[in-house]
């Protein structure tokens, strides 16, 4: 019952009922019980006396009996206990008499009536009879005595009656006390129960603009009033946290909008960028191949653009592309795709073509446009284009065979004599094919110098605002043995392809290890020092094993290390990155996204993998303070990694006015030119040793 | 110890008369000490007028009487807290001095009608003669009869716990009346 009170799922009204009933009815049980039972000794009480005066009286008048030995008179005086009911029988015994002197045996008895068998099998049981005695004195001389046994059945037959009653009242009590305090109750804990009611309805519909009534001046009530304004407060501030939600929501949106046009365009001209043009192109070749139609791809090259950039600036190289894309975009049909997959490359797809002769016809009116000087920066600049077309499905079916050929294409325009639209022919694949020859030439100079230590580590510092050096990039350079640097751009596709990335790259790291273990040696100040590690790399399964051995090996903590990751080799296999990548940064090793902004990152995998700090590509820093200013490109970043809690290190910057606003955008550190060129390593520890180095040279 | 020496043998003595009415028939004796003890018995239940104030509770009784003889041995010392006094009846005269008159034999004197003295006696129709008390046998049993008048007329009265035990007579000349 106590269990049922206090923990059940009853609710709090039917609890207090069953309570209240249960106390009511337990009270006055117990207040009647009492009754009874002194209402019980009382009677027993008086029976006692009346049964004592009428033996004391039959001792009277028997005793002339007992003297005259006379029992038949004593016996007559014991019939006037006829009309006493209580009286089962009795008896006047003579001393010295083994036999009674006068025996009565009352008929009008409840015992001899056998009214309750089972009574009376009780009452035999329970031994429930009263015996009086009274002495018959002679002379001061005890000669007889009177015995009356009375039965207690009447008396028990009553307090059991009483019980009954008593059960009976009580049982009836609690029904009406359960009415009642039903009643009561209800208008008690109508209060509480609207409380509870509009709790559950707020949780279940999440709708914070509901309240109590408030029913009571009591405690519930001053409840209900704090419980409504806890309800104001939650729906303030649920009403802030919906609008901050939908305006970040928003700006995600939107940032996600131009991240993904940005990642599909060129910056500069508007233009479809490499990924977009081969979305389009599997698009359009589906199409085709669907339709049984005919696809066209134009890849052109400005002639001679390298020496407008090199003569007259990169500004004035920009401002031409713009005016280039202007001219081709009014020539072309909406439904086909202009791109700009490189410096001053642009690729055409043309769709459902009929005949080749439409292909040379638009080939011609590209040509066109060049055939008017462009005006640029106040420079007359006359330029020309070659373009490479290959065709689907007559040259190939294949998507990066079609490229291919059209580039190959290209090649032969430029060489024919520039100004030219040139398509494919099998032909010069061959001679590509031979031209290809000149690389594996290459590939064997680079495992020759992984073999005879050509490869050297650069550093170049990464400094805060303050100009302060936080990191080191490790950059790996190749000097031949004609003592002729190459540029990473083209061995480290080369060491991927033939395979001696694992091997470059394992030197590289043991590399810098051992200088860094020198530079701690030497006191020099501890410095986060970072490495380039590429995607094919990282996915190897001795990789982790590597790197632990490697630190192990020159006794250095991870906690110093930043492995940079370009934005693209992490997308190409996220699964399996996102699990290095965590193995990593559970190490303590700090992972930087490198060339961010470069290609389309779902800011859903941003906030999966953990990223330490975002690396904006140095093409969107070449353009803060020009006049085709990235600012919002790069304002956006930097707002997206300070939202993220992430660094960002601006790669590039060439420039005060660079380094300028990207203070006014509150970027966390940069690296470029600016603040110092990559150098050896003997140059580093130099500028590790001055603290003020750069500070002073700037 | 003497208390409980003094109750055996007070349970003994009712143990011996007690045993005797049982052997009613065996004891040629009983009936006469059962009388005996009646006698000694009957004055508790016997009103005496206020006025006659004796030092002495006397039973005249013929000393050859067997009645007598058991009386002797029964050895009483008190009855209604007086010294008890056995004696042979007196003349007419001093009979008037008896508290209780056992007559042996004869009737009633008539001299004794009106006064104080309660009259008893074992013969046949004694109070329907004008006796008082007469003891009769009945089934083994010692049992009175009583002539109310009688004792009425003495100003003497038996108590009610008494009279319940009395068969109750009339005088023959009352009777006859």
């Amino acid at each position: 019952m106590i269990k049922l009170l206090c923990r059940g799922s009853l609710s709090i009204k039917n609890k207090i009922m069953l309570a209240t009933s249960f106390a009511v009815g337990f009270s006055l049980f117990l207040v009647l019980s009492l009754f009874i039972y002194l209402n019980s000794e009382n009677e027993w009480s008086k029976l006692n006396t009346r049964l004592a005066i009428q033996a004391k009286i039959i001792a009277n008048n028997s005793m002339s009996s007992v003297i005259f030995d006379d029992p038949s008179s004593a016996e007559e005086i014991l019939r006037a206990l006829k009309a006493d009911s209580s009286i089962l029988d009795a008896t006047i015994v003579v001393s010295g008499r083994s036999n009674n002197f006068a025996h009565y045996n009352n008929p009008n008895s409840d015992s001899d009536k056998l009214l309750n068998k089972e009574l009376f099998a009780l009452e035999k049981w329970l031994q429930m009879r009263l015996l009086v005695k009274h002495e018959i004195v002679y002379r001061d001389k005890n000669i007889a005595a009177v015995l009356i046994t009375a039965s207690l059945s009447d008396l028990y037959h009553n307090n059991l009656q009483y019980i009954y009653v008593a059960l009976l009242i009580s049982f009836i009590s609690m029904f009406l006390t359960m009415l009642l305090s039903n009643v009561l109750l209800k208008r008690i804990i109508e209060p509480i129960l609207t409380l509870t009611k509009t709790a559950k309805r707020i949780t279940t519909i999440n709708n914070y603009s509901l309240r109590v009534e408030k029913l009571s001046e009591d405690e519930v009530g001053d409840l209900t009033r704090s419980f409504n304004e806890m309800l104001d407060e939650i729906q303030r501030k649920d009403h802030v946290l919906e609008k901050t939600v939908a305006e970040r929501t928003s700006e995600l949106i939107q940032l996600n909008k131009k991240f993904q046009h940005q990642a599909t365009h060129d910056p500069l001209t508007g233009l479809a960028n490499r990924l977009l043009f081969d979305d389009r192109l599997q698009l359009e070749l589906s199409h085709a191949h669907r339709l049984g139609k005919k696809v066209a791809v134009m890849y052109f090259d400005l002639d001679h653009f390298k020496a407008v950039n090199d003569t007259l600036g990169h500004d004035t190289g920009d401002e031409l592309l713009i005016a280039v894309t202007q001219r081709m975009k009014d020539l072309v049909r909406e439904d086909d795709t202009l791109c700009r997959i490189g410096g001053d490359e642009f690729t055409l797809i043309l769709n459902a073509i009929e005949s080749s002769s439409d292909i040379e016809l638009v080939a011609q009116k590209m040509l066109s446009v060049f055939s008017d000087p462009f005006f640029c920066n106040n420079h007359e600049l006359s330029i020309s284009s070659s373009i490479g077309i290959s065709l689907y499905p007559e040259h190939t079916q294949s998507k990066e065979q079609l490229k291919q050929f059209a580039d190959i294409a290209m090649y032969y325009s430029k060489q024919s004599g520039r100004n030219n639209y040139c398509f494919f022919m099998p032909e010069m694949q061959k001679e590509n094919e031979k031209k290809l020859g000149n690389r594996d030439l290459l590939k064997r100079r680079l495992k020759f110098a992984v073999d005879n230590a050509e490869l050297q580590i650069y550093y170049q510092p990464q400094v805060d605002m303050h100009r302060r050096i936080i990191a080191v990039e490790a950059l790996l350079r190749w000097r031949d043995a004609e003592n002729k640097m190459i540029s990473p751009e083209i061995f480290i596709p080369l060491a991927e392809e033939s395979g001696l990335i694992q091997e470059l790259e394992e030197w590289a790291f043991i590399e810098v290890c051992e200088h860094y273990a020198k530079w701690i040696n030497a006191g020099l100040p501890k410095v986060n020092i970072s490495l380039n590690i590429s995607g094919y790399r990282l996915r190897q399964k001795t990789f982790i094993h590597f790197v632990d051995q490697t630190l192990e090996k020159f006794s250095l903590s991870a906690d110093y290390f930043v492995f940079e990751i370009s934005e693209s080799e992490i997308m190409q296999n996220l699964k399996e990155t996102a699990k290095v990548l965590n193995q990593l940064h559970s190490k303590g090793i700090k992972i930087a996204v490198d060339h961010f902004g470069t290609s389309y990152t779902s800011l859903n995998y941003l906030q999966q993998l953990p990223i330490d700090i975002f690396k904006i590509d140095a093409q969107f820093i070449r353009q803060l303070g020009s006049r085709y200013d990235e600012t919002s490109v790069v304002q956006a970043i930097i707002g997206l990694a300070n939202s993220l809690n992430k660094s960002v290190i601006a790669m590039g910057v060439e420039q005060e006015i660079q380094e300028k606003r990207l203070l006014e955008f509150h970027c966390d550190a940069i690296q470029g030119y600016l603040i110092a060129k990559p150098m050896t390593e003997e140059n580093i520890r130099l500028v590790l040793t001055d603290t003020h180095y750069l500070t002073e040279k700037s | 110890m003497r208390k409980y020496v003094k109750k055996i043998c007070f349970l003994l003595l009712l143990l011996v008369f007690f045993s005797n009415s049982v052997s009613f028939a065996a004891d040629a004796d009983f009936e006469y000490k059962l009388k005996a003890l009646y006698i000694t018995r009957l004055a508790d239940f016997i009103n005496w007028p206020k006025n006659v104030q004796k030092s002495t509770f006397k039973i005249c009784i013929d000393s050859t009487d067997k009645v007598s003889i058991q009386l002797k041995k029964i050895q009483l010392d008190e009855i209604l807290r007086r010294p008890v006094e056995i004696i042979e009846p007196p003349t007419d005269l001093s009979l008037l001095q008896c508290d209780f008159l056992y007559i042996s034999q004869g009737k009633v004197d008539s001299s004794l009608v009106n006064i104080p003295v309660f009259t008893l006696s074992s013969q046949t129709d004694f109070v329907v003669q004008g006796g008082m008390i007469e003891f009769y046998v009945d089934h083994s049993k010692v049992k009175m009869r009583a002539n109310l008048q009688a004792i009425d007329k003495s100003g003497l009265s038996v108590s009610s716990k008494l009279l319940r035990l009395l068969k109750i007579v009339e005088s023959l000349e009352t009777s006859n009346d």
